[in-house]
């Protein structure tokens, strides 16, 4: 039975936490997260701006097959710019996982609020929010 | 047991022999660059209250629709409603008006009519109060 044949798990996870940021280095032998450059605030002179944008999420009470869905929406017009979507399962809800998602260049067409949006298995689990400010 | 720092100092350095992360694998990533807006109309479910004291059991149904320049955001099941100039605010809103419902019901039990001891019910099937 391939991932996508599992049945998804009926278990609502928990966003513990969503970072984001420019880059995360992890090690291979420890499977362990660096995170470098976190940010909340992007300060742009022209628009449209390309930007390498990371996601670090931190997921708990997980168990069982889940298909996740992480989505860059401009908060104004809940336009989706750019969207991450994959299959992952945990073997039991006390295992807490790390989940890192480097996305490739993308616009970010204005100036104002954008969010990372969480959804696992079509639910949504939250976000989190970075503000683009136009600078002199 | 170490009293002083004298003690501390003597004490032997606790060795880690191995510290792991939990960077789990992800399978059949894909990303997709093609934008797309989100209906403002849309029905989604919703597993989480932002609030560390209730813990979501199980997804509830949020509706949204506009009204002149604002979102509201509709929990059908527990009659409750959240407003605001966008989907995020609106859905926020409505998470604390849950999570206010949810405490205000909890407090006052032994008073509620029939329609809000239905909504307690549906209440306490989706959504558990996280013992400390």
């Amino acid at each position: 039975m391939t991932q996508r044949d599992k049945p998804q798990s009926q278990i609502v996870p928990i966003l513990a936490a969503a970072l984001v940021c420019d880059v995360a280095c992890v090690d291979p032998n420890s499977g362990k997260h660096t995170l470098i450059g976190i940010f909340d605030v992007i300060h742009v002179r022209n628009f449209p701006s390309r930007r390498h944008i990371s996601v670090y999420l931190k997921i708990t009470n997980a168990e069982g097959a889940y298909e996740f869905d992480v989505r860059f929406v401009q908060v104004a017009t809940n336009k989706i710019l750019v969207g991450a979507k994959g299959n992952f399962e945990v073997k039991s809800r006390v295992i807490p996982m790390g989940l890192y998602i480097p996305f490739p260049p993308f616009d970010i067409p204005s100036d104002g609020r954008y969010e990372f949006q969480v959804w696992a298995n079509t639910i949504y689990l939250g976000s989190t929010c970075i503000d683009v400010e136009k600078s002199a | 047991m170490p009293t002083t720092m004298q003690d501390l100092r003597r004490q032997p350095i606790n060795v880690v022999d191995e510290e792991k992360g939990s960077n789990q694998e992800i399978r059949d990533k894909k990303i997709d660059k093609t934008e797309k807006t989100m209906p403002l109309d849309a029905e989604v479910l919703v597993g989480s209250l932002r609030d560390g004291r209730l813990r979501v059991l199980s997804p509830f149904s949020v509706r949204f629709s506009s009204e002149g320049s604002s979102i509201i955001a509709e929990a059908t099941e527990f009659n409750e409603f959240g407003f605001g100039e966008n989907w995020s605010e609106a859905l926020l809103d409505l998470q604390y008006a849950i999570v206010e419902l949810y405490f205000s019901l909890e407090g006052g039990q032994d008073r509620l009519g029939s329609d809000l001891q239905n909504v307690w019910s549906v209440l306490q099937q989706k959504i558990q109060k996280i013992q400390k």
